[in-house]
């Protein structure tokens, strides 16, 4: 068909291109123009669905669209930090590790039961931010804890063969892994305690009760609570937790960044990354870097997950899957291999995929389908993902 | 004396053994009997696990003598005995159930303490792992052949005795002997005929198969035998001929065959034998027991003596007469399963016709991963597309009624009919066809991409399908959560040749020849595409794509055509699928099954259309019969994919590797220019 479009260089398109240059050259690939014209559909799609709106007498307020934005940063955030960790692991070994869902679901399955202990010692009361410190701290341990026998039984031995084993390995440890929690724990769903995370009683004068003359305010629960806002005219419902997911996330992958750029241990990361024999006779442990690697990718997993259910409330072993593959999609979106790619991505898609179907007036059931959508939409402009720095051109 | 690698490996174990203990899997496994009244499920796995971990730490120390073997093993074993009695002890101290809910119903005390109390139990179980630590230390000491045979012959025997109400109806024991009889002579004729051409072998060994099978009737009809034979006592003396003719040829072509087959058939006689045992005293009582040990034993101790022999044989006669063999060894094992439903019931034979299904959709993925290489992950999709279109098109619906509703047509009395409602035999081709283009159209912008964009592009479009189908805004043609219901059955209409000739293939025993039909179909067109010059191109492509394109193969083509060519096959096996449960819904085509059609063509080995349907029966057939274990098959599903990627990471049945170099080798300077 198409053999000119198999060429992935094509797309790139250079700086000194002009702009007629860079239309001309889209014009000349079928693919592309097929892409076009969806996306051309896709926003007139949206512009008749909120005209429709509005002659209906329903628009589509901005209080609304704000709301959803704000939840989509918070599950994108999320999503984000799993992406981190598919990211992290392809960069260095260039394979899928399929097991990191579970990885997540396991940092969040393992702190419910840190959680339940503080709630049943009455320590998720009285000291709520070491609780919740914690619970956490748990669930990180317990995701690390999985991702290093996970490499150690899984990965490791399989380091030199053909690229579909490890990938086989790593469904099938997936699998497993569910099975294992399934089987240890319950099929019953648990479900989070209810937390009231109060804050600065100074500065928000909420929920306040007279005693004894004296008003006494516990402050913002930054957990539980929903607040109505005003702000610029608008009347909006916020939940402080997104925000917390947001910028807790936004924290840890400075952390993160900070690792991999400045420090040496994220030097030898990025020299393995490149080329692993060249860093192993450079004096680099490779076995010891992969590890770090994926101690790296499986706390921030392991957080999120803690996060996620903090809000969402319910864990089942089964949770993984569905953030798992959209954080990969994320992943890849970004530009897979890139660390600032799968933060935009997961991001992106987090927004996206809560504002798509409103925009587009579908039922949010299909919601994964606009998540998959866009990744291909993604890949027909640009195959290497938005970030698309060829990482790995010798596998291309 | 002893080794500290006897610790490190006795606390793996151990480790294993108590996440599987706080399952609950002992409670779980002890209603399940493998010797009847006597050894329960849960104690072959205590025996496992115990004997797993001495057999591990005693053969690190294997060249130190047997003293040394002995102790180790005792350790070993001891470790684990040890680490499941401290499990038993905090059961006891504190309440584990909130966090191990499966030990609120399956508790693990009663079972390891064997139904005594606390303590004798403890040291019951302590002797038991002492005993099982040595048992395996000794084993390793006896030669290797020996050891083989009886892990095995045991583990065979285990396996029986727990698919016993299962396979129990499948034949007697005057069956299997006359069965092994016939087709021993017809082996050994063969053998002592080598010297002349495989066809009048083969001759030779119908004959006989034929006469001694008529001389075994006449005996049994005389009430020499029991008279609960199906073999025997089948209608009429032609089809009986027939019969053991058949049996016979087929040792006379299994003397000479490669060893894949001539151990396969002489897997079959003996496990027939043994079921034929099962059979006579049924239920699995302890003779029953040691006897199909015995028949195990004998068979794999003659396996590989024969297999030797059997393949110089093969090896040694000319190029053509090994084709008159394969071809007559094929046309035998078809003709197999073409009776095999008949004895094996209704139960068995629904599970072979799921193994079926998956076999047509691996030898489909296995063009678009084992040939070209294209690792695709939401095969799933394709399947659901076949099964789609033949629901929509072979029911009333938006499509067949001309673009109104049939609920719109029953309320608002409109006198269209739906005419356009198909038979199964006009919809699956274009299922098929939208299969293909479904593919093609997803292929065209992630096929120049790599080979993980695609897995994660095809994994999210098997997602998509499935989303759109269970979706509310597609519900007028997809049908929602509900699905289509009501999809009618192929029907083959012979009725202009005989009136009475009209199949509904409905039933399993009806529709396993139409899945029959279909794996016969894709297995030949998979197989000669894998040696045309588009199976070469795929091939190379795989080896490296970048000499591929050097060498003048057009790449995107190529993929396209082998990604279209494999979603066909599935989109066939969906419309099978669809017709065969008459209904469908769009939970059947979760991610699972593209994992599992991965799964079984990788075990099974990547590229090899044998290797497919090995996989198949391993990762579909056995954990369908093995339903009451079902709480613990997608945990041994997963464990085994980790397993034997890790110790045969080729799959179970590589392809042959030097093939192309081997034609080349033989063949004639006419056939070299091809």
């Amino acid at each position: 068909m198409a053999s000119t479009a198999s060429q992935p260089a094509t797309t790139s398109g250079g700086d000194g291109a002009s702009l007629a240059q860079r239309i001309v050259k889209l014009l000349r690939n079928p693919l592309q123009v097929a892409g076009l014209v969806i996306v051309i559909f896709l926003v007139w799609t949206i512009i008749q669905n909120l005209t429709g709106l509005a002659a209906a007498g329903r628009p589509l307020s901005v209080e609304r669209i704000i709301r959803v934005i704000i939840f989509g940063l918070a599950q994108g955030s999320i999503y984000a930090l799993i992406a981190l960790g598919y990211t992290l692991v392809y960069g260095i070994l260039s394979m899928i590790n399929f097991a990191h869902s579970e990885v997540f679901m396991s940092g969040a399955y393992i702190g419910f039961f840190a959680i339940h202990w503080a709630e049943q010692s009455g320590l998720l009361y009285s000291n709520t931010a070491l609780a919740l410190l914690i619970t956490v701290t748990v669930g990180m341990a317990a995701a690390v804890t999985i991702a290093v026998l996970l490499e150690r039984i899984a990965y490791r031995p399989l380091r030199g063969a053909p690229r579909l084993v490890p990938l086989i390995t790593a469904i099938g440890a997936s699998i497993a892994l569910q099975q294992i929690f399934l089987r240890l724990f319950g099929s019953a769903t648990r479900v989070y305690p209810e937390v009231n995370f109060y804050v600065l009683p100074q500065l928000f004068r909420l929920e306040c009760e007279t005693i004894d003359g004296a008003e006494i305010c516990k402050g913002m629960d930054l957990i539980n609570g929903r607040y109505d806002v005003q702000l610029l005219g608008m009347e909006l419902q916020l939940r402080p937790i997104f925000f917390v997911v947001f910028f807790l996330a936004v924290l840890m992958m400075a952390i993160l960044w900070y690792i991999v750029r400045r420090t040496k241990i994220g030097k030898a990361m990025r020299a393995v990354a490149e080329d692993r024999k060249t860093a192993s006779l450079m004096g680099i442990n490779v076995d010891r870097v992969i590890v770090t690697t994926f101690i790296l990718g499986a706390a921030l997993a392991g957080a999120a997950g803690v996060l996620f259910a903090l809000y969402n409330t319910q864990v089942s072993p089964f949770m993984g899957f569905t953030p798992g593959i959209k954080a990969f999609t994320a992943a890849v979106i970004g530009g897979i291999g890139n660390i600032p790619g799968a933060m935009f991505g997961g991001l992106f898609l987090g927004v996206t995929e809560s504002l798509a179907p409103t925009l587009l007036g579908m039922s949010s059931q299909l919601e994964d389908v606009i998540v998959f959508g866009l990744l291909i939409l993604v890949l027909i402009f640009r195959p290497t993902g938005i970030f698309g720095e060829v990482l790995s051109e010798k596998k291309a | 004396m002893i080794a500290s690698s006897t610790f490190r490996q006795g606390s793996y174990a151990a480790a294993i053994a108590i996440l599987l203990a706080l399952t609950g899997v002992f409670g779980k496994l002890d209603e399940r009997q493998v010797v009847t009244g006597a050894i329960t499920l849960s104690m072959v796995l205590l025996a496992i696990m115990l004997c797993g971990a001495g057999f591990v730490t005693a053969s690190r120390v294997k060249e130190r003598g047997l003293a040394t073997m002995l102790v180790n093993g005792v350790l070993g074993s001891l470790i684990v005995g040890a680490a499941l009695v401290l499990v038993m002890m905090v059961e006891n101290a504190i309440d584990l159930t909130f966090v191990f809910a499966e030990l609120k119903t399956d508790p693990i005390t009663p079972v390891l303490t064997f139904g005594q109390t606390l303590s004798t139990g403890i040291i019951l179980l302590l002797v038991l792992s002492a005993l099982a630590g040595a048992i395996s230390g000794g084993l390793l000491s006896i030669p290797a052949e020996a050891r083989r045979i009886i892990l095995l012959s045991l583990a065979l025997t285990a396996s029986v005795g727990l698919l016993e109400a299962q396979i129990k109806p499948i034949n007697t024991l005057p069956d299997a002997l006359t069965l092994a009889v016939v087709f021993g002579v017809g082996y050994v004729v063969a053998i002592t005929q080598i010297q002349r051409s495989s066809l009048i072998r083969l001759g030779l060994g119908l004959g006989i198969g034929a006469i001694a099978g008529l001389i075994l009737g006449l005996i049994a009809n005389g009430g020499g035998f029991g008279v609960s034979s199906r073999l025997l006592s089948a209608p009429g003396i032609i089809s009986q001929v027939i019969v053991f003719a058949l049996i016979g040829g087929m040792g006379s072509a299994v003397a000479a065959a490669q060893s894949n087959i001539h151990n396969g058939t002489l897997f079959g006689v003996g496990f027939l034998l043994s079921i034929g045992v099962l059979n006579w005293q049924d239920s699995m009582s302890w003779l029953a027991t040691l006897l199909i040990f015995a028949v195990f034993a004998v068979m794999f101790w003659l396996m590989p003596r024969l297999t030797v022999d059997a393949n110089s044989r093969f090896e040694t006669q000319p190029r053509p007469e090994r084709q008159v063999n394969q071809r007559f060894s094929f046309l035998i094992v078809l003709l197999v399963m073409l009776v095999a439903p008949l004895f094996l019931g209704q139960y068995i034979t629904s599970i072979f016709d799921l193994v079926g299904l998956y076999i047509i959709m691996g030898i489909g993925l296995n063009i678009a991963v084992g040939y070209t290489g294209l690792l695709v992950l939401g095969f799933v999709a394709f399947f659901a597309l076949g099964a789609y279109t033949v629901g929509t098109l072979t029911t009333p619906s938006l499509l067949t009624c001309g673009g109104i509703l049939p609920a719109d047509i029953a309320r608002a009395d409109i006198p269209t009919v739906c005419t356009g409602v198909m038979t199964f035999w006009q919809a699956w081709p274009i299922a098929v066809i939208v299969s293909m283009l479904a593919g093609v159209v997803l292929g065209i912008p992630v096929l120049r991409l790599r080979g993980d964009y695609l897995a994660i592009v095809t994994l999210g479009f098997g997602e998509i399908i499935r989303l759109i189908t269970l979706s509310g805004d597609f519900k007028p043609i997809f049908g929602g959560a509900q699905g289509i219901g009501n999809i009618p059955v192929p029907v083959v209409d012979l009725t202009f040749l005989n009136p009475a000739w009209r199949f509904e293939l409905g039933s399993a025993f009806n529709i396993y020849y139409l899945i029959l039909f279909g794996i016969v179909i894709t297995a030949f067109v998979a197989y000669r595409l894998g040696s045309t010059r588009l199976g070469r191109a795929w091939r190379a492509i795989r080896a490296d794509e970048d000499v591929a394109r050097a060498m003048g193969i057009n790449l995107t083509r190529a993929k396209l055509l082998s990604f279209a060519v494999g979603a066909g096959f599935a989109g066939l096996g969906g419309a099978i699928f669809g017709s065969w449960l008459q209904g469908i819904f769009p939970n059947s085509f979760t991610v699972l099954v593209s994992i599992n059609v991965l799964a079984l063509i990788i075990i099974g080995g990547l590229g090899s259309i044998p290797g497919v349907m090995l996989g198949a029966v391993i990762l579909v057939g056995l954990p369908e019969i093995l339903r009451e274990l079902q709480d613990y098959r997608l945990l041994a599903f997963g464990v085994l994919l980790v397993v034997v990627m890790l110790a045969r990471p080729e799959g179970l049945i590589p392809p042959p590797v030097r093939r192309l170099s081997e034609q080349v080798d033989s063949a004639t300077p006419q056939k070299g220019k091809a």
